[in-house]
């Protein structure tokens, strides 16, 4: 086939071809940019082909006949420019097929990319896909796009994670996922096997670069991915420019992708790529389909809904049932729903799918086999389509615990009145009863989203209905102390707790909501002047959150002149919630000591756990205990900066602002597990207590090599830091022979235990009340992994959660407590069976509800062993471990409180063995040489030591 | 005149003639290309500060351009209020910009001045960002091309501060960018620049008429040396360490520390506190080659390196090195067990280990001298030359 194609200027030039095209003296790429009426763009996109690294990159132009004199104006550029030739379709096609086709026809090269004219290609773009497929003789090689929202000046990725490295498949079959990526730009296509295939644009359809690409994936012979970014796709505002291809409020839009997608099945032949064509089976349903039902779900097609369903059902019905296999829970039932013809359904399923929040609804008990919205369901038979995709695992549901759910919290109304009191109510709907619990209790919590950053509590009442609907609603004032100055937009959320787990949960409205038009009334002068009124809104991600009104030109004029008197009273609050700038901490703490009252306060404790960002930890079980038995004392409690337990506490002060060291430099008593910050200057009398956090496995202090021979300066400074200490926890012999001395700690010891680990002792039948208390199963056996840190990069953790909830099977629960730099992604399904308890910040908490304990070289170990419970450590990286440069204080393959594993299949075998505790003695005798046995009332001695005796 | 499609060859840093890798780096190159028929230049940004300068001898034909004309002041960020009211810091805060125009202006010139068959190789970031001000556009034809160019490790560059982002957004138009190993060239691509490419640095020892002379070991003396900055990064502490681990068990061998640093009291007091024997802080040294011609052993314990030269000229002379592995560049320099040894990062008791094994055994010591100068030949400034002419080549496509 041969399209008369219009040749717009011929190359005058008479320059020698290396000089055009390089020391290869030819093309090598050629890049085919088509286009129609873009006049504003098009340049650009051929400068950016022009201006390749690689010189042999000839760039041709076809013209679907614009009207916009693009033509015209693209053939004046090629006057002059002999790598650029320009043709024009014969009458305009309406569509990209035809123009790729002539641009394909009159390529020179030996490969071939494609570029739109509204997009550009990178400057390194043919150079480095050409010697890609030079160095592998690859058919075709795919590298990274990304995505240019105009608008919002961003970019956005296109399937990066099938873009991580350089990677070569002889077929697709190796690698079918790679057909995700139906573009036909940012590839290299080998001209000789396109031709060889006759593989060309359907000029007659739409979505022909969808067939296109389909087609080179199952002719290919040798695919090859490279990591670099090849092509810019710009991504302009909707309502200025629509490509056919995105016009989904038109049902048409639908018929062609359909009649596509069966062309797409045809090329992609089952007999000889059956990968890819499963793939692209599966692609239909999670892609394609969903791109429709989430318009539907968005509300962009109000019209359109029951009309799109009716054209898809046929569409989904042609994908036959094995491939639903491999179709998510939340995407299945979405699929019944869209089956179902069902627009509410298909509404609130869309959204849940897409993981904004979890599942609820109705749905008919029948544990593994639970029939979702039986009142749309049950109607079909029991060997329907529609009854397969809506029957789910209800049990996997009910299992999440609910801290780890993510529920959908309806605004009802929002309402504000004269006095500036806020009411709002809302509901949960809680269909699987997870709220249903004694304990739970819930507030909001409402934040200035910057500035001071200060946040406010109100309560919440809250009521579970018999329908399992939980009915809320709160009243507050809204503060009237909002900084003035900067005007912050207000944040709101709902917390729920109960005093040991806890999750926040955003208020969903939409736009236009019940309320949304009212305002709050100034305060004072000042602010009337200014005319500084908030109001409700929805934000981009449909949620709750205030913002300032909108005022007039006149009254923002008004408000800078008045800017002085906004900001009055600044100072005070500036040193009360803003920390200090961290070059600032030694003059400042120097200058603040320097300054405050010679007298200290006798009555004043400070308490800082693990630099002010928990509230758990020896210091404040000690605060605890003080609270309780000496009313007489004040502590106050330090939190860094936007910790949520520190909400709404009149008792707390702000880590590293001017407060916290005018606090510090006032104290009596500091409590302390960790160290406090440089700027802290230790004041005569002032007695510190270091709780610690941990007993050493690995060498500390002055046995770190990096410090036994380390400057001058840092030796000094450690010196200075730990002279500071007058008391020192001392948690078991093991630790005063191992961390005293690392320290060269000579001051007083405190009576041996850990006030922590108080709460653990004796408490081995505590276990019932601990798991209920985190929602977890009584019936099942509890694990919990908590690794040690891993250098980020270096080493990961080890672990298939999949295969081990397989291997372990249904009487176990796994909890899971990294480091917080290391979290593992608990795939969604599993979320019933791994429980990431991550969030739990009193590690007591955990311990208590673990029947078994896998660790490696943590100092959790050592805590509990005071419930006397089975541990494993499972150290697949030992042999790294035990050689690091820094060291440790004792061989864990000497030594160790249970099994030592290396590798999953021993790690699972330990666990099911762990229940005859066949490693009770070795755990015994490890107790004794490091741990020795927990008081019970550590805290209690601890305050009898310090303050006993006044 | 070279087979090219340039004429000449302008090798940039942030100043000529200073002590270091990119000093050398850039003077034998530029003898190199200049041997080789390139109108060659040299141009620092700024003359190098105080201290820091060496006396270069080359060939009168090379060209040597310095754009600022003083060194720029220390010290002259302004973060704080207290430091907008330092009028001697704004003084240098300001003097630092106006030094920065002037280079700028200059290069702007010289760009337009030197034209397409120009390639200028950009030793450093700081060069390059002089060139974007100055209005650097790699895709003008009219233009010099430009090679970029990172001597430090991928690893070393997300470490301190802010190079690793500085070398993306610099380089990422240039026609290449040119790093000096193949895994830190592979890293840079992955994090998302896409004209990587690797050539290692070229090693000639001054004085080589020494390495001939120095067979066998019959002038060496029982020594470990290092040569290094005393500072955090070589961090030679780590050695000391090693030493004071070993030393009782080899009384007839020594360590010395060739450099100069702001940690030299630190590693004194340390060497004196800890009574440690037969190590001593020998200062700066210009014989590298008779300092290693006379040792046995070459030890780099640092926290980070590029592509650490001074193991190569060890090599070149026949002292094998046994260096922590602290980048990429000391696994592509050592073959472990065969040109030298690598040990885990830090790990003072391997450092220790390694040491004691070679210093007793003169035979194993013997037989890895010799595998390691064979073994370094190929960073003869000759083969290096080839590479970059290669490089080109591929350049002209």
């Amino acid at each position: 086939m041969t399209h008369p194609a219009v040749r717009a200027a011929d190359t005058t030039a008479t320059t020698p071809p290396e000089t055009v095209w390089g020391i290869d003296g030819r093309p090598l790429v050629t890049v085919v940019i088509i286009m129609f009426n873009d006049i504003a763009n098009v340049g650009t996109a051929i400068r950016s082909a022009l201006d390749q690294t690689l010189k042999g990159t000839e760039v041709i132009v076809v013209d679907d006949c614009s009207t916009d004199g693009s033509f015209e104006h693209v053939s004046e550029l090629a006057r002059d420019e002999p790598r650029l030739r320009v043709f024009q379709t014969p009458k305009n096609s309406g569509g990209p097929g035809a123009p790729r086709n002539i641009g394909m026809d009159n390529a020179s090269a030996p490969y071939l990319t494609f570029l739109d004219s509204d997009d550009i290609l990178e400057r390194h773009a043919t150079y480095n896909l050409l010697t890609a497929a030079e160095r592998s003789e690859a058919d075709i090689v795919m590298a990274k796009t990304r995505r240019r929202d105009i608008a919002k000046k961003k970019f956005r990725g296109w399937h990066h994670r099938l873009y991580r490295e350089e990677q070569h498949f002889d077929t697709i079959e190796e690698n079918p996922e790679l057909c995700i990526d139906t573009i036909a730009v940012a590839k290299l296509y080998r001209m000789e096997m396109l031709r060889a295939n006759g593989i060309r644009f359907r000029e007659e359809l739409h979505y022909e670069d969808l067939i296109f690409t389909a087609e080179v994936f199952a002719k290919a012979e040798g695919i090859r991915v490279i990591p670099e970014f090849v092509y810019q796709w710009n991504l302009y505002p909707i309502k200025v420019r629509k490509s056919i291809t995105n016009q989904r409020d038109d049902i048409r839009n639908l018929q062609h992708r359909k009649v596509a997608l069966a062309e797409v099945l045809r090329v992609a032949d089952p007999a000889s790529v059956p990968a890819l064509h499963a793939r692209l089976q599966l692609k239909i349903l999670r892609h394609d389909a969903r791109l429709y039902l989430n318009d539907i779900a968005h509300g962009q097609v109000p019209n359109l809904a029951p009309e799109l369903l009716a054209e898809l059902k046929p569409l989904i019905e042609s994908i036959p049932t094995e491939i639903y296999d491999d179709v998510p829970r939340d995407d299945r039932l979405l699929i019944a729903s869209a089956l179902a013809e069902d627009v509410d359904l298909v509404s609130r399923m869309a959204h849940i799918a897409s993981g904004t929040w979890d599942l609820y609804g109705d749905w008919e008990p029948g544990g593994h086999r639970s029939l979702w919205e039986p009142e749309t369901f049950a109607s079909y038979s029991a060997d329907s389509r529609e009854h397969m995709l809506a029957t789910f695992d209800a049990a996997e549901v009910v299992a999440i615990p609910w801290y780890a759910f993510k529920f959908y919290n309806a605004v009802d109304a929002v309402a504000i009145d004269g006095k500036n009191r806020v009411t709002i109510s809302g509901r949960i709907p809680d269909s699987f009863a997870k709220l249903d619990r004694p304990d739970l209790t819930a507030r909001m919590l409402i934040r200035e989203r910057w500035g001071f950053q200060r946040e406010w509590v109100a309560p919440v009442r809250w009521e579970r209905t018999a329908d399992g609907e939980v009915e809320w609603t709160t009243e507050f004032e809204f503060p009237a102390a909002i900084d003035r100055a900067v005007r912050p937009k207000i944040s709101i959320r709902m917390e729920l707790t109960n005093g040991t787990a806890s999750t926040l949960l955003p208020l969903r409205v939409r736009k236009g909501f019940v309320g949304s038009k009212q305002k709050t009334q100034p305060h004072g002068v000042a602010e009337s002047l200014a005319n500084i009124r908030y109001q409700p809104y929805a934000t981009e991600i449909g949620t709750l959150a205030f913002r300032l009104a909108r005022i007039g030109k006149q009254r923002r004029r008004l408000r800078r002149a008045i800017r002085p008197m906004l900001s009055t009273g600044q100072t005070a609050l500036r040193d009360r919630y803003v920390p200090l700038p961290s070059h600032a901490l030694v003059a400042e703490g120097a200058r603040i000591a320097a300054e405050a009252p010679a007298q200290l306060d006798d009555r004043l404790v400070v308490v800082e756990s693990h630099m002010g960002t928990t509230e758990s930890d020896s210091p404040h079980v000690l605060a605890a205990e003080l609270r309780r038995t000496r009313p007489d004392l004040r502590v106050v409690v330090v939190a860094a900066a936007n910790q949520r337990w520190a909400a709404g506490r009149e008792d707390i002060v702000i880590r590293n602002t001017v407060d916290y060291y005018r606090t510090l430099a006032r104290a009596k008593y500091i409590i302390d597990n960790q160290s406090l910050p440089v700027g802290y200057v230790k004041r005569p009398g002032q007695i510190y207590i270091q709780t610690w956090h941990g007993i050493p496995i690995k060498k500390m202090g002055f046995d770190e090599p990096n410090l036994e021979f380390g400057s001058r300066e840092d030796i000094a400074d450690l010196e200075r830091r730990v002279g500071y200490w007058d008391f020192l926890s001392i948690p078991s012999a093991y630790f005063r022979d191992t961390f005293v001395p690392a320290f060269r700690y000579e001051r007083a010891q405190l009576p041996v235990g850990s006030p922590r680990n108080d709460v653990l002792v004796g408490d081995a039948a505590g276990i019932a009340a601990a798991k209920a208390r985190l929602d977890l199963d009584p019936a099942k056996t509890s694990v919990l992994y908590a690794p040690t840190f891993r250098t980020r990069g270096q080493a990961s953790l080890e672990l298939d959660l999949a295969e081990l909830v397989d291997d372990l099977g249904e009487d176990y629960q796994i909890l899971l407590r990294p480091h917080y730099l290391n979290r593992i992604a608990v795939p969604p399904h599993l979320r019933g069976r791994v429980i990431d308890v991550s969030g739990i910040a009193d590690t007591a908490k955990v311990l208590q509800a673990a029947d078994i304990l896998v660790s490696d070289y943590s100092s959790i170990i050592f805590d509990y062993l005071s419930l006397d419970r089975p541990i494993i450590l499972y150290a697949y990286d030992l042999d790294d471990y035990a050689n690091s440069a820094r060291g440790t204080y004792f061989d864990l393959r000497d030594h160790h409180p249970g099994p030592l594993v290396t590798d999953q299949e021993e790690l699972v075998a330990a666990i099911r063995a762990a229940g005859d505790d066949a490693a009770e003695p070795l755990r015994r005798r490890f107790r004794e040489d490091f741990a020795g046995t927990e008081p019970g009332d550590a805290a209690a001695q601890t305050i009898a030591t310090i303050w006993g005796a006044q | 005149m070279a087979q090219s499609q340039f004429d000449r060859i302008v090798l940039m840093a942030n100043d000529v003639d200073r002590l270091g890798g990119v000093g050398r780096f850039i003077s034998t190159m530029a003898d190199g290309f200049h041997a080789r028929g390139y109108a060659t230049e040299l141009v620092g940004v700024s003359p190098p500060p105080e201290g820091h300068g060496q006396v270069v001898e080359r060939s009168a034909g090379i060209t040597v351009r310095t754009l600022m004309p003083e060194p720029p002041p220390p010290d002259w960020t302004i973060r704080s209020d207290a430091d907008k009211k330092d009028r001697e810091r704004m003084r240098r805060y300001r003097k630092r910009f106006d030094l920065r125009k002037i280079a700028v202006d200059k290069l702007r010139a010289l760009l337009a001045e030197w034209g397409p068959r120009t390639l200028i190789i950009c030793t450093q970031v700081y060069g390059m960002e002089h060139m974007l001000e100055a209005g650097y556009d790699a895709a003008d034809p009219r233009l010099p091309r430009v090679v970029g160019q990172y001597h430090g490790s991928y690893d070393g560059a997300t470490r301190t501060g802010r190079d690793a982002g500085r070398v993306l957004q610099a380089y990422a138009d240039v026609d290449r960018t040119v790093f000096l190993t193949a895994e830190d060239a592979e890293r840079f691509r992955l994090a998302g620049l896409n004209n990587t490419g690797w050539i290692p640095n070229p090693v000639t020892l001054a004085g080589s008429e020494i390495e001939a002379t120095a067979e066998t070991g019959s002038t060496r003396r029982n020594t470990i040396v290092a040569l290094g900055r005393y500072d955090e990064v070589k961090s030679l502490h780590y050695l000391l360490a090693a030493w004071a681990e070993i030393a009782p068990a080899l009384p007839d061998w020594s360590v010395e520390l060739y450099g100069e640093g702001e940690l030299r009291e630190s590693l004194q007091a340390l060497i004196d506190d800890r009574a440690i024997p037969r190590a001593a802080l020998m200062g700066k040294t210009d014989a590298v080659a008779e300092v290693l011609a006379a040792a046995k052993i070459h030890v780099i314990s640092s926290q980070h390196e590029g592509l650490p030269i001074s193991i190569v000229e060890a090599g070149l002379s026949g002292v094998p090195t046994v260096s922590f592995d602290c980048s990429p560049g000391v696994e592509m320099l050592i073959d472990s067990g065969r040109t030298g040894y690598i040990v885990a990062q830090n790990n003072v008791s391997a450092l220790a280990e390694r040491l004691q094994a070679l210093a007793a055994d003169p035979a194993a010591l013997a037989q890895m001298s010799d595998e390691v100068r064979a073994d370094m030949a190929q960073y003869a400034p000759e083969r290096i030359l080839d590479r970059w002419e290669d490089l080109f080549r591929e350049m002209a496509r």
